[in-house]
């Protein structure tokens, strides 16, 4: 059992994966939180696909993919915005031709590489097990920025997030905040995509805040359960990986999606299996209530 | 120390509205000190671009509106304001004591936390509107009247001079409308001065000191028994409006005419001396 737990952090790669994953799940965990109330899930995952031109084109000239991707989901997150604003589209509508035309352009420069499948397949389902010391520095300034951040103006993300008519009217530069947050979501996801490839970037978003959504009360609780649902997800998930010998990225979406499942039928407060079972046993009992 | 000279909110040849088209046309207005003034007029009248125009919301288009004396830059410390309830997200994972302390943010400005005297006077907000007990709560666990205190402390938790509120009785049944406008009797009574914007001609005749009829112009603006008359009401809502006096009170029928094309005569009582 003790051998079972120690055994994968004996190698480097693993500790390396750990380091990154944690990372990447505890940012994840908390821009999940604005995330899934702001319901802008569907922004993220965007990014993360349509920064696949990046990638590319970093790739084709031997820079580095991360870094590639970054830049490019700064003018990608923007860009999400700006259209729907200015051409006066529903977000969603913005988002589609965002996801689908970076994500088109990216194919067709990786097709330019000979024998890309292989390359193509880490991109897009993370290869964490790969990454590099300097790549897990990278990902952890960037979370540690991203934090900071989020910290500096919680009050403000908060507030618009739940009124931004109220906010606006209170003096909270509500347009800067409405520009900022999809950036935050947006290099979220790429400081991400190491540990889970674009495909799955999505799960780690949103799957730990929805968790946690259904665990506590207010925000605060909510993102301390997030952090934890996301930890979980990725040490139990790189077990799984290692002893069952299985894709690292998926696994870690498997747990994830494992807890939010527990979640939502044993929540204590907010558990359909709760809920059936105080309802259930004898309809005599409910109309004597 | 204000001066109580000066209106508490002047308006003068405001046009305002969205998109370069003007939906309020050409309004002056000035509001003493102390005052409950009632907005009415039908939907699209420019109730709601009046006070988004006045919290500095929306830029007039000519005009300016003055707030204690002062013009142009908005006036967020003097101003408290509670929107309509439905633009409001019940679901958000706040409780009512965070929502109150919300109300605190123009007083304190960007980056800066909460501090112990802004959460003292959020409680003092919710105990005024009745709302401290219930300062844990989900905002989603609340019923329709108690929503509407919490508005109202968030609103006034800054103590503003001048409060404006986006219909604050629609949805509401007669005892809890009643409840809430007592509420804004006590903190009028104490000097701030109340604007609300409704529909509801009777608790503009019966409780406030002014009525503004507004139908994207301003119709008339004085006391409720001086211009809450038939000329007056049927200019502002465009309908014939029928008063019928019965024990002293006077109601005015109004007769609307649906999408359908079926007439429908809709009473709202109206007290009248």
């Amino acid at each position: 059992m003790i051998d079972a737990l120690i055994g994968p952090w004996e190698f480097i790669f693993m500790r390396q994966a750990l380091l990154a994953a944690m990372f990447a799940a505890l940012v994840c965990s908390v821009v999940g939180v604005f995330v899934v109330l702001r319901g802008m899930a569907f922004m993220g995952d965007a990014v993360a696909h349509s920064s696949l031109s990046g990638m590319a084109i970093a790739y084709l000239f031997g820079g580095s993919v991360f870094w590639g991707a970054f830049a490019w989901a700064l003018p990608a997150s923007l860009a999400i915005t700006f259209i729907s604003r200015r051409a006066n589209l529903r977000m969603d509508t913005a988002i589609g031709i965002i996801f689908a035309s970076g994500f088109a352009v990216g194919i067709i420069l990786i097709s330019q590489v000979d024998n890309y499948t292989a390359d193509l397949f880490s991109l897009l389902f993370g290869n964490v097990l790969g990454v590099s010391w300097g790549e897990v520095l990278l990902i952890g300034l960037v979370t540690g920025g991203i934090l900071l951040i989020i910290a500096a103006f919680y009050k403000e993300l908060l507030f618009t997030a739940y009124d931004a008519t109220m906010s606006a009217a209170s003096g909270i530069p509500v347009r800067f905040i409405q520009y900022l947050l999809p950036v935050l979501v947006g290099v979220t996801t790429v400081a991400s995509l190491k540990a889970v490839g674009i495909v799955l970037v999505l799960a780690l978003l949103v799957t730990p805040a929805a968790t946690a959504a259904l665990m506590a009360r207010r925000i605060p609780g909510i993102m301390a359960y997030s952090i934890l649902a996301g930890w979980i997800s990725t040490l139990a998930g790189l077990y799984l990986s290692f002893h069952a010998d299985l894709p690292s990225g998926p696994s870690i979406v498997v747990v994830a999606s494992g807890l939010f499942l527990t979640a939502l039928l044993f929540s204590p407060s907010k558990g359909i299996f709760w809920r059936i079972w105080r309802r259930s046993p004898l309809p005599i009992e409910d109309s004597a209530v | 120390m204000t001066d109580n000279l000066i209106p508490v909110l002047s308006v003068r040849n405001l046009w305002s509205g969205y998109g370069g088209q003007p939906v309020l046309e050409s309004v002056d207005l000035e509001i003493d000190r102390g005052d409950m003034v009632g907005i009415i007029g039908p939907n699209g009248s420019g109730k709601s671009t009046l006070i988004k125009t006045v919290l500095g919301m929306i830029k007039p288009m000519r005009g300016e509106v003055s707030i204690l004396g002062n013009t142009g830059v908005p006036q967020r410390e003097h101003v408290g304001y509670a929107p309509q309830t439905e633009l409001v997200d019940w679901d958000f994972p706040v409780t009512v004591a965070d929502v109150a302390l919300m109300g605190r943010y123009a007083k304190r400005g960007l980056f800066r936390r909460s501090t112990k005297e802004d959460r003292q006077a959020a409680n003092a907000a919710l105990d005024q509107v009745k709302m401290f007990e219930l300062r844990d709560r989900l905002i989603g666990e609340l019923s329709g009247g108690q929503r509407r205190r919490v508005l109202l402390a968030r609103a006034m938790a800054h103590n503003p001079e001048l409060l404006l509120l986006d219909e604050p009785m629609a949805g509401l049944d007669a005892t809890t409308q009643h409840q809430l406008l007592d509420l804004l009797d006590e903190l009028r009574v104490k000097g701030t001065t109340v604007v609300l914007s409704t529909h509801d001609l009777s608790c503009v005749s019966s409780r406030c000191d002014m009525a503004c009829c507004l139908n994207r112009k301003l119709i008339a603006f004085g006391k409720p028994s001086e211009v809450l008359n038939e000329q007056v009401l049927g200019d502002t809502f465009g309908t014939h409006l029928l008063m019928v006096h019965l024990d002293g009170q006077a109601y005015a029928l109004q007769h609307h005419t649906h999408s359908d094309g079926t007439p429908e005569i809709d009473h709202s009582d109206h007290e009248h001396d």
